[in-house]
């Protein structure tokens, strides 16, 4: 691969990324914070986020390949319960996700 | 810039040197290291998340480096991975936007509008006054930004050092933290149900589509339940 090429690719994966964060904040004019639009654009919002994470944990690529679904799962769910019995510290829970997959 | 903003603006630092940075900061830690297998070089890493800042975009972008695809096919794959940006991008802005502050400042700041910044602030904005919400962001978001750009590099020079297992489980920590982070804001039908209906259409769509799985269940997930609590 010439230093080129990588360079140009950088740029375009760059202006593919900007265009939709650009094309959003044109968008947003029309939205208030308490209407209905507002609310809906957060179903989709969150419906992709959950979608990717689900696919992360059960048909990742790369690395995480090498693992099992099962391990996988079972981590995701732990990290859930330790999150519901001690719901005050939450943001350390996740931490737990390293641990169980490393050991 | 006032003391307000100042004060807000380092609050948002701070939040974004703690969990979520870390977390963050992990995975890009872990593309630096695919970048440096895929034949970039330490500059080209640096400046892949100094301008694109989207984790998944640029491992797409790697990917169709190995296979030399083309410019057309770069761009498309790149933009539509990164599709799920623009719907975040209208759902926060509406959250830090102030009366008096100029357009320009908005699209400056979607720069930075990632997953993580997006979930923290989607997660607690109500604990921050209007006012103060946008500087609150931008700290936060650019501190995320900038440890990013670092452990990308630190990543590509650290590749082979760290052994598998950790390296797997650092690349875990960021899907469990949003994982959390999305439970723990769980206060809400409409958004409850469309989780749980994400959750299970991704992986069956993925079976049908796999390029296509997380837009179309993220859409028809946030649809529906739109269409049954809200409409």
């Amino acid at each position: 691969m010439s230093a080129n090429y990588i360079y140009i690719a950088i740029l375009l994966s760059a202006a593919a990324t900007y265009m939709s964060r650009f094309l959003g904040v044109l968008s947003a004019k029309y939205v208030n914070e308490e209407g209905k639009l507002f609310k809906f654009v957060s179903c989709i919002s969150y419906g992709i986020l959950s979608a990717l994470i689900a696919r992360i944990f059960i048909h990742p690529v790369g690395a995480l390949e090498q693992t099992s679904t099962f391990i996988r799962i079972f981590v995701a769910g732990l990290t859930i319960v330790v999150l519901f019995l001690r719901k005050r510290m939450f943001c350390y829970h996740h931490f737990l996700g390293l641990f169980y997959l490393v050991f | 810039m006032n003391k307000t903003f100042d004060q807000h603006f380092r609050q948002g630092c701070i939040v974004g040197m703690g969990i979520p940075g870390i977390s963050l900061a992990a995975s890009f830690f872990a593309l630096g290291a695919l970048f440096k297998n895929t034949g970039l070089d330490a500059t080209q890493s640096f400046l892949s998340t100094l301008i694109s800042f989207a984790l998944p975009g640029q491992v797409v972008m790697a990917e169709t480096l190995i296979v030399q695809g083309t410019f057309l096919n770069i761009f498309l794959s790149v933009f539509l991975t990164n599709a799920r940006l623009y719907p975040m991008t209208i759902n926060l802005i509406p959250v830090i936007r102030e009366q008096n502050r100029p357009r320009w400042h908005y699209y400056i700041v979607a720069h930075f509008i990632a997953v993580t910044s997006w979930v923290h602030m989607l997660n607690n904005y109500k604990t921050v006054e209007k006012e103060n919400r946008f500087s609150f962001f931008l700290g936060l978001s650019a501190t995320l930004w900038i440890m990013s750009t670092i452990t990308t590099v630190i990543g590509f020079y650290t590749a082979g050092v760290i052994s598998k297992n950790i390296f797997i489980a650092i690349i875990y920590l960021n899907p469990i933290y949003f994982m959390c982070m999305i439970v723990a804001g769980l206060n809400k039908n409409y958004i409850i149900l469309t989780v749980v209906l994400s959750v299970i259409l991704s992986p069956l769509l993925f079976l049908v589509t796999p390029s296509w799985s997380v837009l179309i269940a993220g859409i028809i997930a946030g649809i529906t339940s739109y269409l049954i609590f809200i409409r």
